[in-house]
C-alpha cells in the first residue's frame, strides 16, 4: 500500500476549495484572533487540519482516506475545544468526537467489506469491480443482502456522520463554541463537506444500488427541510448559519442521490465561497459587538459596519440563490435534477428542494434584518460598535468575489450538457435525465427566493406582532423547532443516561465496590487492621509485657513437657 | 508541485507547533498563512489545467505498509 497524491477533475475542484478558504481563513485569523494569548497553536492547528484535509482529498485508496478522515476529526476537536477553559467548548467538542466516531464506524465497516470481497482498498481497482460484484450477496446475521448495497449503505453512514445529516447532526450547531474562522473553515466549507466527496468518489459502487441512491436521496431531502426549520428560529447567529450548512448540505446528498454528482460537488463548490463569506461575516459582526452572539441583541448598525453588511448581504443573496449570483446556479440545477429524475424520492425531493429555498431565504433575511436594521438592541454603547480592520475585511471580499462569480463562471465546466470535465472521476451508469426545464419552474424558483426579502422584511422589522402573535398561539409548534425537534433530549434520555448509567454502575460497583475493595483497598485495609491489632499490644505498661511473658513461658514449657 | 500542495501546511503546522518561541507569535502567523497561500495559488493552476487537458497527475511513495489478503 503506497501513499498517493492523486490529482484527478475531483480532486482538483476539492484542492482549490480547501486551500483558497483556508488560506483567507488563516488570514483572517491574524486579525480575528489578535488578542488570543496562543495564536501558535491556533495557526498549528489550522494548518494541521489542511493537511489532514488535503490527504484525505488526494488519496487514491480509502486506507488513506481514511487517515485524513480521522485526522480532521481530531483537528476538528482540537479546534472547536481551543479555548479549554470554557466548559461549554470542551463538552461540544467530546460530543463532535464521539458523534463523529459512530459515523466512522460505518466507514470503516463498509472498508472491512471492501477488503474482504474485493480485496483491495485502491479505489481504481475496487471499481473495475463493481460491475461484476453487482450481483452478489453478503450474509449478514443470517440475512442475504445485495453485497455492493451493503457497503454503500454503510459508506453513506459515515459521511452522514461527517456531513451532519439527520441523526448524527447534532453535534454541528454545538461546534459553533468554537472560534467563528473554525467554523467558517471546518464547519462550513471544508470538513463537513468530505461526506459528499466520499460519495462523489463511490459513484461507480453507487450507480450499482438504486437502494443506496434512494437513502442518499432522502437522508439529504430531510436534512434539508429539518435543519432549516431549525434555522428559522434561532437566535444565535452562527447557529442559524450552522444549520443553513447542515440544510445545504443536505441539497447537495440529494443531488447526488439524484444521480446528479456532478451538481452535487458544483453546489459544494459554490457553497464553499458563500458560506465561508457568511461565518467570516458573522465573525466581523460578533468582534463589532464585543462578542455579542445573539441577534436579538443587536440591530440598526449597517450605517456603523457598512463593508461588513454590504458583504454579508452577498454571503445572504448567494445563499439564497438570488439571480446571476452562485447559489442561484447551483441550487437551480439540484433542484431541476429532482424535477428530471426518475427515483423513487424525486417527487419528494423536488418539493423539498422548493420549500427549502423558501425557507433559506426567510431566515436568512431575518438574520440580516435582525442584525443591521431596527433598531439598536444592545447594552453596550452604539458608538463602541466598530468596523473590523483590514486583515479581516480583505479575505471576505476575496470571498464575495467568488460568491458572485463561481456559479456563473464555472457553471458551463461542472454542469455543462456536453462537459468532459469530470472524464472518469464521476461514473454515471446511465445518463442523467437533461432537458430544458419548463417555463414555470425557470420562474418559480427565483419568484419564491425574491418573495421571501419583502415578506422578511415585514414579518421581522416592520409587523413584528404577526410573528410573535403566530409564536403565541402555537407555542408547541415553536417550542418543538427551537428545541431543535427534540433530537438533543431524545438522545439524552436514550443513549447519554443509559451510557452514564452504565458507567456509573461499573465505576461505583465493578471498579470502586469491587475490583478497589478486594484488591488493593482490601490488602491496605486488612494490612492496616493487622498493624493496629500488633499495635495496641505495644501499651507501655511493663505489667503488661510480664504477663505476656509470663504466659509465653507457661506455653513453650507446657509444650516441652507433652513433648 | 503536488508535494508542495500537500507538505507545505504540514511543515507550516510543525514549525508554529515547536518552534514558536523561538521564531514569536507574528512569525508563526505569517509562516503558516503563506504557505497555504502558497497551496492555493498552486491548486488553481492544477484546476486549470485540469479544465484544459483533463489529465490526471498522481504520484505514489513507499511507506512500507503491506496488506494481505
Amino acid at each position: 500500500m503506497n501513499w498517493s497524491i492523486y490529482v484527478d477533475s475531483l480532486t482538483a475542484v476539492m484542492l482549490v476549495v480547501v486551500n483558497s478558504v483556508s488560506a483567507l481563513v488563516h488570514i483572517y485569523s491574524i486579525g480575528y484572533m489578535s488578542h488570543d494569548p496562543h495564536k501558535p497553536r491556533f495557526m498549528s492547528y489550522l494548518s494541521l487540519f489542511t493537511f489532514m484535509m488535503l490527504s484525505l482529498i488526494t488519496a487514491d485508496n480509502f486506507l488513506q482516506l481514511f487517515f485524513g478522515w480521522e485526522g480532521v476529526g481530531l483537528a476538528s476537536y482540537l479546534l472547536i475545544g481551543f479555548w479549554f477553559k470554557k466548559e461549554t467548548a470542551n463538552n461540544a467538542s467530546m460530543k463532535a468526537f464521539i458523534v463523529n466516531r459512530v459515523g466512522d464506524l460505518g466507514l470503516l465497516i463498509a472498508m472491512f467489506l471492501i477488503f474482504k470481497t474485493f480485496g483491495t482498498l485502491n479505489f481504481s481497482e475496487v471499481f473495475s469491480q463493481a460491475a461484476d460484484q453487482s450481483k452478489n450477496s453478503i450474509k449478514i446475521f443470517g440475512g442475504e443482502y445485495n453485497l455492493i448495497t451493503t457497503i454503500c449503505v454503510f459508506l453513506f453512514i459515515g459521511a452522514m456522520g461527517k456531513s451532519a445529516q439527520i441523526f448524527l447532526h447534532t453535534w454541528l450547531p454545538d461546534a459553533m463554541e468554537g472560534p467563528t474562522p473554525v467554523s467558517a473553515l471546518i464547519h462550513a466549507a471544508t470538513m463537513v463537506t468530505a461526506g459528499v466527496f466520499l460519495v462523489a468518489r463511490c459513484s461507480p459502487l453507487f450507480e450499482y444500488s438504486q437502494y443506496a441512491l434512494n437513502l442518499v436521496a432522502f437522508v439529504g431531502a430531510t436534512t434539508a427541510i429539518f435543519a432549516a426549520s431549525i434555522a428559522i428560529v434561532q437566535t444565535d447567529i452562527k447557529r442559524i448559519i450552522a444549520y443553513s450548512t447542515c440544510s445545504q448540505l443536505g441539497y447537495m446528498f440529494f443531488a447526488a442521490g439524484m444521480g446528479a454528482y456532478n451538481v452535487a460537488i458544483f453546489h459544494l463548490f459554490t457553497h464553499a465561497f458563500f458560506k465561508a463569506l457568511l461565518f467570516l461575516g458573522a465573525g466581523s459582526v460578533i468582534h463589532a459587538f464585543h462578542d455579542e452572539q445573539n441577534i436579538e441583541k443587536m440591530g440598526g448598525v449597517w450605517k456603523k459596519i457598512p463593508l461588513t453588511y454590504a458583504l454579508m448581504l452577498i454571503g445572504t443573496l448567494a445563499l439564497t440563490g438570488f439571480p446571476l449570483l452562485a447559489g442561484f446556479y447551483s441550487k437551480d440545477a439540484i433542484i431541476e435534477s429532482a424535477y428530471f429524475s426518475k427515483s423513487l424520492f424525486a417527487g419528494y425531493a423536488f418539493v423539498i428542494g422548493l420549500t427549502t429555498a423558501f425557507i433559506t431565504s426567510i431566515y436568512s433575511w431575518r438574520l440580516i434584518f435582525k442584525t443591521f436594521h431596527g433598531k439598536y438592541n444592545n447594552t453596550m454603547s452604539f458608538e463602541k460598535v466598530h468596523e473590523s480592520g483590514p486583515v479581516m475585511l480583505i479575505p471576505l471580499l476575496l470571498l464575495a468575489v467568488g460568491a458572485i462569480f463561481s456559479g456563473y463562471v464555472f457553471h458551463g465546466i461542472f454542469i455543462g450538457e456536453n462537459t468532459q470535465f469530470w472524464g472518469k472521476a464521476i461514473f454515471f451508469l446511465k445518463q442523467t435525465a437533461h432537458g430544458h426545464p419548463p417555463l414555470w419552474l425557470l420562474i418559480l424558483i427565483p419568484t419564491l427566493v425574491i418573495s421571501a426579502i419583502p415578506l422578511s422584511f415585514i414579518l421581522f422589522l416592520k409587523r413584528q406582532d404577526i410573528v410573535e402573535g403566530f409564536i403565541n398561539n402555537n407555542k408547541p409548534f415553536y417550542n418543538f423547532l427551537v428545541k431543535k425537534w427534540y433530537f438533543d433530549e431524545l438522545y439524552d434520555s436514550i443513549f447519554v443516561k443509559s451510557f452514564r448509567g452504565i458507567g456509573t454502575f461499573l465505576w461505583q460497583r465493578g471498579d470502586v465496590k469491587t475490583i478497589d475493595a478486594y484488591g488493593p483497598d482490601g490488602v491496605a485495609k486488612v494490612v492496616k487492621n493487622l498493624s493496629d491489632r500488633a499495635s495496641s499490644i505495644q501499651s507501655g505498661y511493663l505489667y503488661h509485657y510480664a504477663t505476656v511473658i509470663l504466659i509465653g513461658v507457661v506455653l513453650i514449657v507446657s509444650f516441652l513437657i507433652i513433648i | 508541485m503536488l508535494y508542495l500542495i500537500l507538505f507545505l501546511p504540514l511543515l507550516g503546522s510543525f514549525i508554529s507547533a515547536f518552534f514558536y518561541k523561538r521564531i514569536g507569535d507574528r512569525t508563526c502567523q505569517i509562516i503558516t498563512s503563506a504557505f497555504i497561500v502558497t497551496g492555493a495559488i498552486l491548486s488553481s493552476i492544477i484546476l486549470l489545467e485540469t479544465i484544459k487537458t483533463g489529465k490526471v497527475m498522481s504520484i505514489q511513495f513507499l511507506i512500507g505498509l503491506h496488506l494481505d489478503h
